[in-house]
């Protein structure tokens, strides 16, 4: 097996088995990843999970273009996708390889940890957050100032992949300032926003796929967490959204850290007919 | 100075986390324990890539490398030997 460079390998095995994983697991953050997750599941597979673009290279990548580059390297790889699993946003993407390794072999187990549809409205929201996080090293007109500008750009109704552009530019323009003022380098602040930017991108090709025809088959595991997952979905949607739905005493961002969802994913992943 | 302990010196001088460096534990977690948020990871691989005069690449930026002060000597160690 070749080492895949559109994907990090959280864990090799000794057989032919794959899980591919999806979801933007950038190195700090607070919510679990699937390294987390990965640690605790006892299915005997090798696990992979897709890896964005390289930072400063995802402009103008649509959707397809990023799932092209994974699924380039799970093909080559010649392993058996047991199953796709995404996280969040990343569902979006495990939809669309779930359906292209289908092509070639038996189609693989879709899950689906906290999948919510990515909208526009979370670009803007992700950059008001990091204005929330350092507004003490903005001046208060300044702040406001880059508040409205977000506001503006996210409801321009532009293309995600120029909102995400054009965002990202916005924060390097703003919000990298204020890092520097917060005691950052400068250095750091703009590998930060090529960071950011990278996320945008990330999401943003997201909402380019439609993930509907194959979440609508696909078991669901949900936290208890109001503004993710399939409480995102309105309440009369959420029973046809996925094939069917466990939910989880734990919040979002310790899903994938938590040893009963890890027990209900390694049954999911034993239930494969087929093979 | 070790790179244990150029790593502390980062993690007090650039990233001012508010445990004394003699009381920094190399397993304690840098999430969990020192505070870092994610541009601090991001000053954390900057510095140590300054200070030690190498480049961590992002395949290498991984949270399992980042985890500790231990892991993040060890990338350091094998970085140097490549």
């Amino acid at each position: 097996m070749l080492t895949p460079e559109s994907c990090l390998v959280l864990r090799k095995a000794g057989n032919d088995q794959l899980v591919v994983t999806a979801d933007f697991a950038a190195t700090g953050r607070t919510t679990a990843t699937f390294h987390d997750l990965a640690e605790r599941l006892r299915a005997d597979c090798t696990i992979w999970e897709i890896a964005p673009v390289p930072y400063g290279q995802e402009r103008g990548m649509t959707g397809t273009d990023q799932v092209d580059r994974w699924i380039g390297d799970i093909r080559g790889s010649g392993l058996w996708v047991r199953a796709v699993v995404g996280f969040c946003g990343g569902n979006a993407y495990a939809a669309a390889l779930a359906e292209r390794v289908a092509r070639w072999q038996d189609p693989p187990r879709l899950v689906l940890l906290d999948p919510g549809i990515p909208r526009p409205y979370m670009l803007g929201r992700h950059i008001e957050g990091w204005l929330r996080r350092y507004a003490g090293s903005f001046a208060p007109d300044h702040l406001a100032a880059a508040r409205e500008e977000v506001a503006a750009v996210a409801t321009s109704g532009e293309h995600p992949l120029v909102l995400a552009a054009r965002l990202g530019e916005l924060f390097g323009r703003a919000v990298a300032p204020a890092l520097v003022r917060a005691g950052h380098s400068t250095r750091a602040a703009n590998d930060f926003t090529r960071l950011v930017t990278g996320y945008l991108c990330w999401l943003a090709g997201a909402m380019q796929l439609d993930p509907r025809p194959q979440w609508r088959t696909a078991p669901a595991l949900n936290s208890n967490s109001p503004d993710f997952g399939l409480f995102l979905a309105p309440p009369q949607e959420r029973a046809t959204l996925v094939g069917s739905v466990r939910y989880f005493d734990v919040a979002h961002a310790d899903l994938m850290r938590d040893g009963e969802v890890a027990a209900a994913v390694d049954e999911l992943l034993g239930d494969r007919s087929g093979r | 100075m070790t790179v244990t302990e150029t790593i502390k010196a980062i993690l007090a001088e650039d990233l001012f986390v508010d445990i004394p460096v003699p009381e920094m534990d190399p397993d304690d977690s840098l999430r969990d324990v020192f505070g870092l948020d994610s541009v601090g990871f991001v000053e954390l691989r900057v510095q140590c890539e300054d200070r030690f005069g190498l480049r961590i690449a992002d395949e290498d930026f991984l949270p399992e490398h980042f985890a500790s002060i231990g892991t993040v000597a060890s990338l350091v160690d094998r970085l140097r030997r490549d």
